[in-house]
């Protein structure tokens, strides 16, 4: 199998956390169904923390009407002053009391915030004399926030506890079932990936097992054992929760992150086919997809074709975009890679494995200028922020590269048909031509 | 009237988030000085996401992106505290930022600012500042609190920054007020302020400074010269004009609560021109009249009359905000507040609004609501229209009933941009909400029935 690669194109900054591990704990345990959820904190962490899980899910106005509302069973010490001085414990016991009154149905899961690492505050003391006092099961959650590192050791941290303590070995295992295993729960797209996900796993016959953990209910924790494999969505994150569940209770998994693009895919079924011993024509199942997506790509007509197309990116994974180009029959002039010094290079993809002219490590006035001679008809670019050429400018047509590449061949597809709809002839766009000395 | 007091935050309360946000928010406000936050990352992350839908900004489009600059907000930066620098020391993270944004960056005025968890290590940042020769122009916030509201981290900065740099000097000839209490959070604050200046002009009151809303340094050097202070939201503002007071011996008028609606906002005027003696001018009468003309025209159209009579409405935001259209909804439209949300306050003090309603049996006043009792509330009480955030528009979702609409009147509004004049405050802004609430309701003016009724 070759090296992984974290299928994100959003930019992981040297030594920055992106958010805390406590938000990226919560990420996870607040997609825990029919649990309460206790924060030992400040009420501003709590705040922030479900408000950044929301948002994820509210973006552009959006309501998932699937997704309920975590915070109904999420509550917070909301320490002040006078416990940062004299200690929290007292505070957090009363809590836990009221919590386990007030869901006698729910197992209690306690996180704490870095300012309780601070303070000195004995969170798995309390919560072990209060499950030995009530005869209820208090579950603590070492997280620390900021002080045990960054959001995806949040997540991880989150994910090992739950194995370590929730997870029974099973005596029976479903060999046509698997476990979708850390599914990007804050991106708005992981339910439509999911349906992706199901339906290939449909042509080798596999059905989903556990959403391992999105919106799980509890109960269900026990079942996660039962599946013959585990299937990670990112790479570099999940696998070392696979490995966890491997070490554990010996579950295979694949060293692949769900699919984005046909090469990937054709690579991911192979892979799950060969660690099932499953007997698929992976080719045909290929061609069939192949075929469907260039049926479809006539019938929408195809305004890609020819196109002069750069790439301004960081150093993300890029390798789907490449494919996906390709096939529409666009023409890639190159692919600009920005290197700041600042951004981790261990996400992108070496400049040799791609099929186009690259420059790798640009400086940022250089891409600006690299962009000017080019003349490119599109420009495909992985954010606003690290964009060479402001997007306000006239008659450039600028393209914002999905964080989350999209999932299979289907996902694809449905980036073709969007961008499609993008790229249909319109006016001038007047307001491009504006110009004010705030914005120039 | 019921009333379901959650103080203390115990349970999640969705006002406003911490007090070191209400600091940055308040900085940032201000032209000319760029904010070091002085902690995690996670922290200053968070804090950005608010306040760029706020107050945007061109530069994130430009090439001056920076490591400093990459939460999202070109004035924002952040030392980026570990847990190695915690145990090994802040000092060289925190002097290597502020060189680094003194380089990058050239501005009047550097506020560094403590994230909570760093001001309980205790470590004397100001003192290595000094050794490093970088204290000039820096504002060092040693602690912002961990427990206080973010209306109080806004007005505790504004007042250390003060401190720093405001001047006694001649007071201006002629009749000038600072306008104190609108944090650039407020959802529809730039209308606010446009409102506020025009009202003003045209009563022949010129205004220095709308503190910490597109406000410049140099304004605030100049704040004791203005005649008079006037607070419009009394949470933010008041403290900070007691502040005033005391120091430079500058009076002021507080509002009770927003000037919302035409009552509050007559009552407003004629104590800032009472106050310089001056006569309401003819142009300020006439604007009166013209936009109470236009509402009671909307109002009075044969098939309106009987709209907005009872209409059970939901308010919730800050206080000042609740309490002041609540109050405009109820006196002047005729409407039913059923629930009042009052959020983001420590140190609730309803018993203002709680005197208004003694005689409102069926509404339900909370303090620092969750989502629990919020989401039960509007099932009990199913208001027609939801004045609110996206949190509640989040929670109104969830429920079954119609008719309901919302009308966002707070943050967060995941992205929702506030582009057309629509102020709260002032004459035109009594036109706001007399125009959401009729155009909800006529929305709604014969039902929909699957039956077919």
């Amino acid at each position: 199998m070759d090296e992984t690669k974290t299928k994100y194109c959003l930019p992981r900054v040297k030594g920055s956390q992106l958010s805390c591990t406590l938000v990226g704990s919560l990420g996870v345990l607040l997609n825990l169904h029919h649990t309460a959820v206790l924060l030992h904190g400040t009420a501003g962490c709590a705040h922030y923390g479900l408000k950044f899980c929301q948002q994820m899910l509210m973006r552009e106005g959006e309501i998932f009407p699937g997704f309920s509302p975590p915070s109904l069973n999420f509550r917070t010490t909301a320490l002040t002053e006078n416990e940062l001085i004299f200690g929290g414990e007292d505070r957090l016991s009363t809590k836990i009391e009221e919590m386990l009154a007030a869901f006698p149905d729910f197992p209690l899961l306690v996180i704490p915030s870095c300012i309780v690492e601070v303070i000195g505050d004995d969170v798995k003391g309390v919560c072990e004399r209060l499950s030995r006092q009530t005869g209820r099961t208090v579950n603590y959650f070492n997280m620390g926030g900021f002080l045990k590192g960054d959001h995806y050791q949040g997540v991880n941290s989150a994910y090992f506890d739950l194995i370590d303590r929730f997870l029974k070995p099973s005596v029976k295992i479903e060999p046509k079932k698997v476990n979708l295993v850390t599914e990007r729960s804050l991106m708005p797209s992981a339910d439509i990936d999911f349906l992706e996900v199901r339906r290939l796993l449909g042509l080798l016959g596999l059905v989903v097992n556990t959403r391992f953990v999105r919106n799980l209910p509890f109960e269900d924790l026990q079942n996660v054992t039962r599946a013959a494999l585990n299937l990670p969505a990112v790479c570099n994150q999940s696998i070392a929760v696979c490995e966890r569940l491997h070490q554990k209770f010996q579950m295979p998994f694949v060293h692949e992150g769900f699919p984005s693009g046909f090469e990937d895919t054709r690579n991911w079924l192979s892979a799950i086919a060969q660690a099932l011993a499953l007997k698929a024509d992976i080719d045909a199942l290929m061609e069939t997809e192949q075929a469907f997506f260039y049926s479809e790509i006539n019938r929408l007509g195809n305004p890609f074709n020819g196109l002069k197309i750069v790439v301004n990116s960081i150093p993300v994974h890029l390798g789907w975009l490449i494919e996906f180009l390709e096939m529409i029959g666009a023409d890639l002039m190159e692919v600009n890679i920005l290197d700041t010094g600042y951004f981790q290079q261990d996400f992108m993809d070496s400049p040799e494995a791609l099929s186009c002219p690259v420059n790798a490590r640009m400086r940022f006035e250089d891409m600006m200028a690299n962009n000017r001679l080019k003349n490119a008809e599109l420009y495909l670019q992985c954010s606003v922020h690290y964009s060479p050429i402001p997007n306000h400018q006239p008659g450039l047509l600028i393209k914002e590269i999905p964080v989350v590449p999209p999932v299979g061949p289907r996902g694809i597809l449905n980036l073709f048909a969007n961008w499609s709809q993008w790229m249909r002839p319109t006016g001038v766009e007047g307001w491009r031509h504006e110009r004010f000395e705030s914005i120039e | 009237m019921s009333v379901s007091n959650l103080s203390n935050n115990q349970i999640l309360n969705y006002g406003l988030p911490c007090s070191m946000a209400g600091a940055i928010c308040a900085l940032t406000g201000i032209d000319g000085i760029d904010v070091l936050v002085n902690g995690p990352s996670a922290c200053t992350g968070f804090t950005t996401g608010l306040l760029d839908g706020c107050h945007p900004l061109q530069e994130r489009n430009s090439a001056l992106f920076s490591r400093l600059a990459q939460k999202g907000h070109p004035r924002i930066s952040c030392s980026e505290i570990t847990d190695t620098d915690v145990i090994l020391g802040i000092g060289d993270k925190l002097v290597q930022a502020v060189d680094l944004l003194v380089r990058k960056r050239p501005c009047e005025c550097i506020a560094i600012v403590n994230s909570c968890s760093l001001s309980l290590i205790g470590e004397d940042a100001s003192n290595i500042l000094k050794d490093h020769a970088l204290s000039d122009n820096i504002l060092y916030l040693e602690s912002t609190g961990c427990s206080k509201s973010f209306a109080k981290g806004f007005s505790e900065a504004i007042i250390q920054l003060i401190g720093k740099v405001a001047e006694p000097q001649a007071k201006f000839r002629d009749a000038t007020v600072n306008i104190l209490g609108l944090p650039i959070t407020q959802y529809s604050w730039k209308h606010d302020i446009r409102e506020i200046r025009r009202l003003m002009t045209l009563g022949g009151i010129r205004i220095n400074t709308v503190l910490a809303a597109q406000s410049t340094l140099e304004e605030i050097r100049r704040l004791p010269a203005a005649g008079l202070n006037v607070v419009t939201n009394p949470d933010y503002g008041l403290s900070i004009a007691m502040f005033l007071e005391e120091r430079y011996r500058l009076p002021y008028i507080a509002t009770e609560r927003m000037p919302i609606g035409f009552t509050a906002t007559r009552t407003l005027m004629d104590h800032v021109l009472g106050f310089f003696n001056l006569p309401a001018s003819g142009a300020l009468i006439e604007e009166e009249r013209r936009c109470r003309k236009e509402a009671v025209l909307a109002l009075s159209h044969s098939q309106r009359t009987d709209l907005l009579r009872g209409l059970p409405v939901a308010v919730f935001g800050e206080y000042d905000f609740v309490s002041g259209l609540s109050l405009f909804l109820r006196e002047y439209l005729g409407c039913r507040p059923v629930i009042l949300g009052i959020e983001g306050r420590d140190d609730v003090n309803s018993g203002d609004i709680r005197t208004l309603y003694a005689d409102s049996d069926d509404m339900e006043l909370m303090l620092n609501p969750d989502a629990d009792r919020t989401m039960a509330a509007i099932r009990k009480k199913r208001p027609v229209i939801t004045f609110g955030s996206g949190f509640e528009e989040y929670l109104l979702a969830q429920t079954d009933y119609s008719p309901k609409y919302f009308v966002q009147t707070t943050l967060p509004g995941f992205n929702r941009p506030n582009l057309v004049y629509r102020p709260y405050m002032g004459y035109a802004g009594a036109l706001t909400f007399i125009d959401a609430v009729l155009n909800c309701k006529l929305t709604h003016r014969y039902p929909y029935s699957e039956a077919g009724g």
